[in-house]
């Protein structure tokens, strides 16, 4: 194969592939390398503290989006996490603005995008919200293919995180009540050719069966 | 022929591109359908082909392998099943199905060009952009129209479809590959199998896919005495096993090429039986047990090959049986054997237990005639 040929219909869809990341924020938007939250037995942070972010939206006081899991060392499989922790922070952005923030448009797509869209969906109401702690803990790369493509796993756990009342913050029941409250998450993902990376497909198992057991 | 589509479709993306930074965003979608409604049915993986002699077409997306024999679709659902080529390139479509009117159709399974348009809608926010370019979907249709009723065939990624590793790999395929050359060929690519770009299908593939869906028997195991019957101390138990299915077990997977079908065919030896107890301090146990263990052959106080005495009484003795194989595999293009190794195979066995409970034996002496 011509090297040059190669390159030439590489650069045409790059520039194709860059244009349709337009929009996501890439620039400044929010990486946590660990948890902006308390950790487990902590107290919760003072408002003044770390205020968690994603782009332009900022997470309200009372929810916190906990990525548990140290940045891997290997700044490729780092790349991967972040546009898992991307998608994550993607959803709970747009559950929390009721669907006005749609940066999760540009973060997942697949069966992945049809699970935020039903969910963010579901908070589409200005009365219905949530509050408390997600944590995603066990966050690991699990294989990496072709340099372009990447699978990735991690324990969810929502026992914390509520659908609540926007107005009285009376909880109304589990903040994912189509999934387990803990249970495995496993997710493809692509890259982009400006190297971020996002997710298309995404599999779950529970906690309670052998597949998730790890997740317990 | 390669060279000449590569550069059409390089065109294409040149084009596409220029038209973006033209400004030329804001024109009305080209495309009517809308990527996710087009991902969702097309994502769909083939299902098992009901009844007959075993399964057929097994969680494989896009792909026309077919796998036959002592084989279960399960094998390639698990999360934790090894399968080093989750994703290749494979004829999948031939000249006849290039481009139909109205493409892109719904179904990405129908032709070449809806497939290219459906793994265009799998990157956030592409498929988007794609269809606002004015001219691109005519000219993108164009290509695979004039393949229409050639005589090739198009080679695309297919995948193993459970859980996520296949498509992580087809899209770690395709995004290398960047949505053009190599990525839809009207022939075979590059060969070199494994990691090379291309990743085209070969009996190694197949073999491997042959592989994770094998299913080796489970047995059931048999003692003599069988419980609840219990045994006596220093008198031998009996052991052998009734397989459920195939001995040994066997498997092929195939796909049509241009060049006539391709397949692979894997293996298995007779399985070889062992035994071990829970308390091996208080047993001696015979382990010469071959393919199926001991059946009882009537005298019960002859030592068996396959079989154990238990020393001390016991009100439940657990016996582990393990029956262990060896897997190989041949290909239309690789003759000769070739091992499966473990690591990083999962170890080919199965295993069965049953538990026996021991008693002293109680000799009764009886007074001696005129005493």
């Amino acid at each position: 194969m011509g090297g040059r040929r190669r390159s030439a219909a590489i650069l045409a869809a790059s520039v194709v592939a860059g244009v349709a990341g337009c929009g996501n924020g890439g620039a400044g938007v929010f990486h946590p390398a660990g948890s902006l939250s308390a950790q487990p037995g902590q107290a919760a942070p003072a408002p003044t503290a770390a205020v968690q972010r994603f782009g332009g939206f900022t997470f309200p006081a009372g929810v916190s989006i906990d990525f548990t899991s140290p940045a891997p060392a290997d700044p490729s499989h780092r790349a991967i996490v972040a546009g898992y922790q991307d998608y994550v922070l993607s959803m709970w952005a747009g559950v929390l603005t009721h669907g006005k923030n749609t940066a999760y448009s540009n973060q997942a797509e697949g069966n992945a995008l049809t699970f935020v869209t039903r969910e963010v969906a579901r908070y589409r109401s200005p009365g219905r919200t949530v509050r408390g702690t997600i944590r995603y803990s066990g966050t690991k790369v699990t294989n990496v293919y072709f340099g372009n493509g990447a699978s990735l796993s991690s324990c969810v756990d929502a026992t914390a995180l509520h659908d609540v009342n926007a107005q009285t913050g009376a909880k109304v029941g589990p903040a994912l009540p189509a999934r387990p409250v803990r249970y495995l998450e496993t997710v493809s993902e692509g890259r982009r050719s400006d190297g971020t990376w996002f997710v298309n497909r995404s599999v779950t198992y529970p906690a309670s069966g052998a597949q998730g057991a790890m997740c317990r | 022929m390669r060279a000449r589509f590569a550069t059409i479709l390089t065109l294409i993306a040149a084009f596409a591109a220029s038209a973006v930074l033209a400004g030329a965003g804001g024109a009305a979608p080209a495309l009517a359908q809308g990527s996710a409604d087009v991902g969702t049915q097309a994502a769909q993986a083939r299902s098992a082909r009901a009844g007959g002699g075993g399964p057929g077409y097994l969680a494989l997306a896009f792909s026309h392998v077919s796998v036959s024999g002592n084989a279960a679709a399960s094998g390639l659902a698990s999360p934790g099943t090894y399968l080093p080529a989750p994703c290749w390139l494979e004829p999948r479509f031939t000249g006849g199905d290039s481009y139909h009117a109205g493409d892109p159709q719904p179904s990405a399974n129908g032709d070449a060009d809806s497939y290219w348009w459906w793994f265009a809608s799998q990157e956030p926010g592409l498929y988007g952009v794609l269809g606002r370019i004015p001219g691109l979907k005519q000219a993108v249709n164009k290509v695979f129209k004039a393949k229409q009723g050639g005589a090739g065939w198009w080679w695309v990624p297919s995948w193993a479809s459970g859980g996520v590793n296949g498509f992580a790999c087809a899209t770690g395929l395709v995004q290398m590959l960047n949505f053009s050359d190599q990525y839809l060929e009207f022939e075979a690519p590059q060969g070199g199998g494994g990691d090379t770009p291309g990743h085209q299908i070969d009996g190694n593939i197949l073999a491997d896919i042959a592989r994770a869906e094998l299913v080796l028997p489970t047995f059931r195991v048999h003692t003599n005495p069988a419980p609840p019957t219990p045994s006596d101390v220093n008198l031998p138990v009996w052991v052998w096993v009734d397989y459920n299915g195939a001995r040994s077990p066997a498997d092929t997977a195939s796909v049509p090429t241009p060049a006539g079908s391709l397949w692979a065919r894997v293996t298995t030896s007779q399985p070889q039986v062992s035994i071990s107890v829970s308390s091996p301090g208080q047993a001696r146990v015979y382990n010469q047990c071959g393919a199926t263990g001991s059946p009882y052959q009537g005298n019960a106080s002859a030592i068996p090959s396959c079989g154990v005495t238990f020393l001390a009484p016991s009100k439940g003795y657990t016996i582990t049986v393990t029956a262990r194989w060896t897997v190989s595999w041949t290909a239309s293009d690789s003759p000769g054997q070739h091992m499966f190794a473990s690591p990083p195979w999962p170890v080919p066995v199965q295993t069965g237990t049953s538990t026996v409970t021991v008693q002293e034996v109680q000799s009764v002496n009886g007074p001696s005639p005129g005493a």
